[in-house]
């Protein structure tokens, strides 16, 4: 049984999409979805296009969505398994949060990374003392795996 | 004789070897070429090394031996002597009846001048060994020879081997070496000092137990001692002995106390040596391992003890000894510096001794030597040796052991302090309760006055089955003619007592201690505390009558937080009252304790100068109480204010900053609460009334003479109060806050969850003198066998738990509910082993049977495994972690979050590797799912439900049985239940605020809710409030966007028991909602799980037997303690044994390696070396037999050999790696790959 929460998401996506991101169940169940975020223009990553993907737990909204990249990326806070270091995925969660709001998140962390809470710790050394390298390494990457 | 037989042999026509030496050295002797001589000795030494028994047994040992000691002699070719001393070594090896012979020649005087000349060290090496055989044989010759000073003057030049085999001769020379040999040996003594301390252990070994010789044989004179003293002996024992430290009391440790203790019985220069070289605090470390190592038997204490007892000589004088005595006690009196030293650390190590209750012989033997130090020492340095030590405590603890051996030297040691400093002691003793235990003393002997003194002795004598008299004195030569009769009169005490108790304890004199003033403003306010709490109680509640209680309470704690408030003992006495010991420590701790808890949680008091507190922006009056400020603001803020409910119901904020720093925006918040009864949410933990009254109920069950008990059940009752609050600590600051939030005080709900803070003192409450009182209680004989307490044990322990030690309540459990002590570390004393053969495929089943067949039997369960070898404690051990790894994993089904596909959201990498192991992760620990028993109107689902239900509940049945086999045979479960959980298990009920320990998520959100619930109740009461629909957004959503269905989250066929299923949670819903949810995660939702769980525990043992242990204490006693360790716990409980110590290089990097490891590669170590992950209870030093690292000898390259071990016994087999980095490298290969099976042993 589809949870009516996850379609009420699915239907305010439809109605009312948001500008750099797009989202949807993969196949018939409601509970795991496909996302697709567009690399910000502002950032290293633009021109990209990110596929992401989405579980919902049976217990969605009072828990996370489980969120990761399928696309590699080269972030501080994004693991090369496609985990994202996000707070409001973790402990900050909470049901007032949705789906598009948690993509238009990741959108932004994209652009401004936070170098001082890393999931891969050599990203972010490289982010603060040599952030022109970062740059051009996460531009290289987006050129070689999301832009086909 | 001889000679016939070789002719019958030569008729034989066999070649007749021994006729054929003889001939052959008759021919030499007559022929001196060199040549002759050489194939002489090649014969002999073939006859000898390959000859048959018959040739051997008609051996010429005469002729053959004169002939090789004449080689021997220095006159000949180099290898002619070689090959004679060869020929001797195997001459005294084969025939060891020819040693006699072999001496009778000449042969020590040759060898010595063999090695006198010292010009080959091959003859030298081969005299040695000649000399080690005749040593066996004739030590008494070796040595008057002149044979041992020779031989260890060159032993540093022999290699390893021949050096053991000259330290073993040198030995066996001494062994027999009287006072005349003297001169013979002294030179000796350096080298032998040398060698003691030599890498070799069996080197090492044999030069102490050869020092020993040497102290035991000139025992008799002063001088030659003496003389060995300014040689080293002395030092060295002692260097030895502090180098010894920490690998455990062996063999050679005891020699070098054996060897202090002998020298300095005869020898005042030793002493003085002794002192000087501070021995005390060597034998200090050696004393304080006794209370740690119950495999410590008091034979070994009691080689430590014997050296004190030298040292400070007995007072009781032998006629023998007298003069001895007396020099000793005039280097005591001479170097007061020295004593004063020794007396410190001898004293504080055997009060630790006496207070951990180790064996009755040992007490024995510290009291007696506590007893001789006191004597000696002059009162100005008694103040400091008692508060050092705490001797008075100590005493009075003495004092109520049912032995007179025990007491008639404690009460030896009270009147010695009393003569030398009797201010300074009556004060601490009063304090103590020395003083009451004296008098107790004296009221047992008129309470057995009337009838016939033997019955009292009878009493005592049922305590002391042993006499104790000989136990110190076994070392001196002069005591062996002891008769074996006790020495001690058993009603010999009382008369000590009384004597002591008129001279010192007088009634006058204790009652103008000085304390009657307090004593008596403390009892009126308890009179009064007492009126006011009963007049609560009984129903007339209004608001003077609260406030009456509040400010008696508030009196009664501000005197008992005085600094120089009243000594409790007095106290007690005064009121005479059964038991008073144990209560009197309770109320030591209290006025201890209450302060601290105290400044926690009502902080405005006199002793808290550093504060200023703020209401409502103005100061508060310091001299006023807290109540009168807040009427007084009230007051003067409304004139004509009259004391309502609504008074004791608000929260009163109060603010204060320390005054140093009034500057500094740092302004902590506290809040006062003047009542704690109304709670609008329906947690009403803290219902004050209903509170007192069962608080009450309780401690009347407790009290024991109703009048006189009254001041001590009120301070009871304090104290449970505070626990209380400690308690639910949490729950008050969020329902503060809360309310803060339905009155519009803080805006949003993301701000109330801010609050969430927890706190551990519980350990605070813990009161060590009780604890100390129940272990003695416990040690009681009767108590042991029958496993029955004194009923204020048990009152004490159904009432007050919070008041004793984990490591005391573990005691008490296992003496109440298994009627078994347990000895130290070690398991209950169960007689019988049952084996049980375990199927590693079906784990679950197996332990089913298991549980059917042993469960509430007796027997101790061994483990096999179906095809395996390994039988005894670790399979076990492994059996109790599989089951506990089948319970945790995914798919069964009866823990939240067995989501098959979804874990917990936070990605850590231990998570992630229990994921892959199959195993459900948890970050805040397991806890139930909730489960229907109203399964939806359709039939067909009521029946696989029903079905599905039974298949739960038998397995929480199955847990139940398993988590109560575990704790009974001492196994550690690697089950991370949540505290939560826990709680369940102890028969508490949970609430919203429980939900937060093992789904935090959820338990947040529901918290939120709850406020808005509040806030809506809040401004439907209030019309004139504004109604905006904003004021009641979670998160600026209305709850209606949140889009949630009225089901149990995660739980669509849970059928919440409402008729709102069909709808949405919006916010006038949001209350049912709520409380429907909280019912169904923690109440009714489990309420099946946990009754069968409950019915499979009480199968083996009543699960109220837990009710003493609260949540944290049972996660410890489950799952024992977390794998954490540091240097130290290393440092104190890890051995090294068989080829490494401490300083072994290998042993420095295996300490760093596992120091280095991170949580879950300890857990992995651990489980590598006793088969479960989890530490036992105690940590480290939890093991039993301790953790030990051994060399593990390879016949390879040591570098590719792995580590291994020995799981029964904590043991690890570590090869001799030759760098840090590859011996991590191999251990974590073993730990992580070794797993599963017990393929190295």
């Amino acid at each position: 049984m589809a949870s009516r929460r996850i379609i009420k998401e699915l239907k305010d996506l439809q109605r009312d999409p948001p500008t750099s991101c797009s989202a949807g169940p993969v196949s018939d169940d409601m509970f795991h979805w496909q996302a697709t975020i567009m690399g910000p223009n502002e950032s290293p990553y633009a021109g990209g296009l990110f596929l992401v993907t989405i579980h919902f737990p049976p217990d969605y909204p009072f828990k996370p969505p489980k969120i990761a990249f399928r696309t590699k990326v080269f972030h501080p806070n994004i693991n090369s398994n496609g985990n994202i270091c996000l707070d409001i995925l973790k402990d900050q969660w909470s049901p007032a949060l949705t789906i598009s709001k948690v993509l238009l998140s990741i959108c932004s962390l994209l652009t401004d990374p936070n170098p001082d809470d890393p999931l891969v710790p050599e990203i972010a050394h490289m982010c603060k003392s040599d952030r022109a390298r970062y740059e051009a390494t996460a531009r290289n990457w987006t050129q070689k795996y999301a832009m086909n | 004789m001889s000679n016939s037989n070789g002719v019958d042999s030569a008729e034989s026509g066999i070649i007749q070897p021994t006729w054929d030496l003889e001939t052959i050295i008759a021919t030499v002797s007559t022929n001196p070429e060199p040549g002759m001589a050489i194939s002489a000795l090649h014969a002999i030494r073939e006859t000898l090394a390959n000859g048959s028994d018959e040739q051997l047994d008609f051996f010429p040992v005469l002729p053959v031996a004169q002939f090789l000691v004449k080689s021997l002699s220095r006159n000949g070719t180099f290898e002619e002597n070689l090959l004679a001393a060869r020929g001797i070594a195997y001459l005294c090896e084969s025939l060891p009846s020819s040693i006699n012979t072999v001496v009778s020649c000449g042969t020590i005087p040759a060898i010595c001048e063999q090695l006198q000349g010292m010009e080959y060290l091959d003859i030298a090496e081969e005299c040695v060994k000649v000399l080690e055989k005749i040593a066996d044989e004739d030590p008494l010759s070796c040595l008057r020879g002149g044979a041992v000073t020779l031989v260890v003057n060159l032993i540093v030049f022999f290699s390893c081997n021949i050096q053991r085999t000259a330290m073993s001769m040198v030995d066996l020379s001494i062994g027999s070496c009287t006072e005349e040999d003297a001169s013979l040996v002294v030179d000796a003594v350096p080298t032998l000092c040398s060698m003691a301390k030599h890498e070799d252990l069996q080197i090492a070994d044999c030069a102490t137990f050869s020092l020993l010789n040497l102290v035991r044989s000139f025992s008799g004179s002063s001088v030659l001692l003496d003389e060995l003293c300014k040689r080293g002996v002395i030092s060295t024992s002692i260097e030895i002995l502090s180098d010894l430290f920490g690998a455990g009391v062996d063999e050679r440790c005891i020699n070098s106390f054996d060897l202090l203790t002998t020298a300095a019985a005869h020898s005042l220069l030793v002493t003085r040596t002794l002192l000087e070289l501070n021995v005390g605090s060597i034998i200090r470390k050696y004393l304080l391992l006794i209370p740690d190592h119950s495999d410590i038997g008091y034979v070994k204490a009691h080689v430590f003890l014997d050296l004190i007892d030298v040292i400070v000589p007995p007072i009781t004088k032998d006629a023998e000894d007298n003069q001895l005595i007396f020099c000793r006690e005039n280097i005591i009196r001479d170097e007061p510096n020295l004593f004063f030293q020794f007396a410190k650390d001898i004293l504080s190590a055997l009060v630790q001794i006496l207070v951990s209750g180790a064996k009755m012989e040992i007490r024995y033997g510290c009291v007696g030597i506590m007893y001789n130090i006191t004597y000696f020492t002059t009162s100005d340095m008694l103040p400091d040796l008692m508060k050092n030590a705490n001797i008075s405590r100590c005493l009075a603890n003495l004092l109520t052991v049912k032995n007179c051996h025990i007491l008639v030297p404690s009460l030896k040691i009270v009147d010695t302090l009393m003569t030398k400093l009797p201010g300074y002691c009556l004060n601490s003793f009063v304090e103590d309760g020395v003083v009451n235990a004296v008098d107790e003393l004296v009221l047992l002997h008129s309470a057995f006055a009337g009838r016939s003194e033997a019955r009292l002795e009878e009493t005592l004598a049922g305590h002391a089955h042993d006499c104790f008299c000989d136990v110190l004195n076994s070392h001196l030569i002069s005591s062996s003619s002891i008769s074996g009769s006790c020495r001690v009169e058993n009603s010999g005490f009382v008369e000590l007592a009384k004597a002591i108790k008129a001279t010192y304890f007088a009634e006058e004199v204790i009652s103008n201690v000085g304390y009657s003033k307090t004593i008596k403003k403390i009892k009126d306010s308890c009179m009064e505390l007492k009126n006011a709490v009963d007049l609560f109680t009984s129903g007339v509640f209004s608001s003077s009558n609260e406030a009456n209680l509040s400010s008696i309470l508030g009196r009664v704690m501000r005197e008992l937080t005085k600094q120089d408030s009243m000594s409790p003992n007095v106290f007690v006495k005064k009121w005479n009252i059964e038991n008073s010991e144990a209560l009197s420590k309770v109320f030591a701790w209290f006025n201890k304790k209450i302060s601290k808890v105290l400044n926690t949680y009502q902080k405005i008091d006199d002793c808290m100068p550093n504060y200023i507190f703020f209401m409502d922006g103005k100061q508060l009056d310091r001299s006023l109480t807290l109540y009168q400020n807040i009427l007084q603001q009230k007051v003067t803020a409304k004139t004509g204010y009259v004391i309502g409910p609504e008074f004791w119901e608000n929260v009163h904020k109060v603010t204060y900053t320390r005054v140093e720093e009034l500057s500094s925006a740092d302004c902590s918040e506290l809040c006062l609460r003047t009542d704690m009864s109304h709670y609008s949410d329906g947690v009403a933990l803290l219902n004050w009334p209903k509170f007192l009254q069962s608080t009450r109920s309780l401690l009347n069950e407790f009290s024991v003479e109703p009048e006189e008990a009254d001041f001590l059940r009120d301070v009871f009752f304090i104290m449970k109060i505070f626990e209380s609050i400690d308690r639910y600590s949490f729950q008050i600051l969020f329902s503060e806050s809360k309310k803060d939030f339905a009155v519009g005080k803080v805006k949003n709900t993301e701000e109330l969850v801010k609050v969430i803070a927890s706190s551990d003192v519980q350990k605070e409450f813990v009161n060590a003198k009780l604890s100390d009182k129940l272990e003695q209680q416990m040690k009681d004989a009767l108590v042991m066998k029958t496993g029955r307490m004194p009923s204020w044990c048990t009152k004490l322990m159904t009432s007050f738990p919070f008041l004793i030690s984990f490591e005391s309540k573990i005691k008490y459990l296992f003496l109440t509910t298994f009627k078994s002590s347990v000895n130290g570390n070690g398991r209950p004393e169960i007689p019988l082993h049952e084996i049980f053969v375990v199927n590693r495929t079906n784990i679950l089943v197996s332990a089913e049977k298991m549980m059917a067949k042993y469960l509430g039997s007796g027997y101790l369960i061994e483990l096999e495994y179906a095809g395996e070898a390994g039988i005894g404690v670790g399979p076990t051990v492994e059996f109790y972690t599989l089951v506990s790894h089948e319970f945790r994993k995914h798919g069964l089904g009866i823990w939240r979050g067995d989501f098959t596909s979804f874990d917990c959201p936070a990605i850590s990498e231990s998570s992630r590797k229990s994921l892959d192991s199959g195993l459900i992760a948890t970050c805040a620990g397991l806890f139930p799912r909730p489960f229907s028993l109203k399964a939806k109107s359709k039939s067909k689902r009521k029946k696989t439900s029903k079905k599905f239900s039974d298949v739960i509940n038998k397995k929480f049945v199955l847990l139940g049985q398993i988590v109560a086999r575990a704790i009974m045979d001492k196994r550690i479960l690697d089950i991370p239940f949540s505290r939560a959980f826990y709680k369940l298990i102890l028969g508490q009920e949970l609430d919203m605020y429980d939900i937060l320990s093992f789904d935090p998520d959820l338990g947040r959100t529901l918290l939120e809710f709850q406020a808005l619930v509040d806030r809506k109740r809040f401004v439907d009461a209030n019309a004139e409030l504004s109604r905006d629909a904003s004021i009641f957004s979670f998160r600026n959503s209305r709850i209606e966007d949140l889009c949630i269905e009225f089901a149990l989250p995660g739980y669509p066929d849970y059928t919440l028991p409402s008729k709102r299923n069909k709808e949405m949670v919006n916010i006038d819903n949001l209350e049912e909602y709520v409380s429907l949810v909280v019912d169904a995660t923690v109440k009714s939702g489990i309420a099946n799980q946990i009754e069968a769980f409950k019915f499979g525990f009480n199968k083996a043992f009543p699960l109220e037997a837990l009710q003493i242990f609260n949540e944290a204490e049972l996660e410890r006693l489950i799952c024992g303690e977390a794998t954490h360790w540091n240097s130290s716990d290393l440092q104190r409980h890890v051995q090294f044994d068989h080829g490494y110590t401490s300083e072994s290089p290998q042993a420095i990097f295996l300490l760093d390696i596992m120091l280095e490891l991170e949580h879950d590669q300890r857990k992995a170590f651990i489980q590598f070396l006793t088969g479960s992950p989890r530490l036992p209870i105690g940590g480290l030093g939890g093991f039993s037999p301790p953790f030990t690292v051994a060399k593990r000898f390879c016949l390879n390259v040591v570098d590719e050999e792995l580590p291994s071990v020995m799981t029964c016994v904590n043991y690890l087999k570590l090869p001799a790696y030759s760098s840090k980095e590859i011996m991590r490298q191999k251990i974590l290969y073993a730990i992580t790959e070794g797993r599963g099976t017990f393929p190295f042993s």
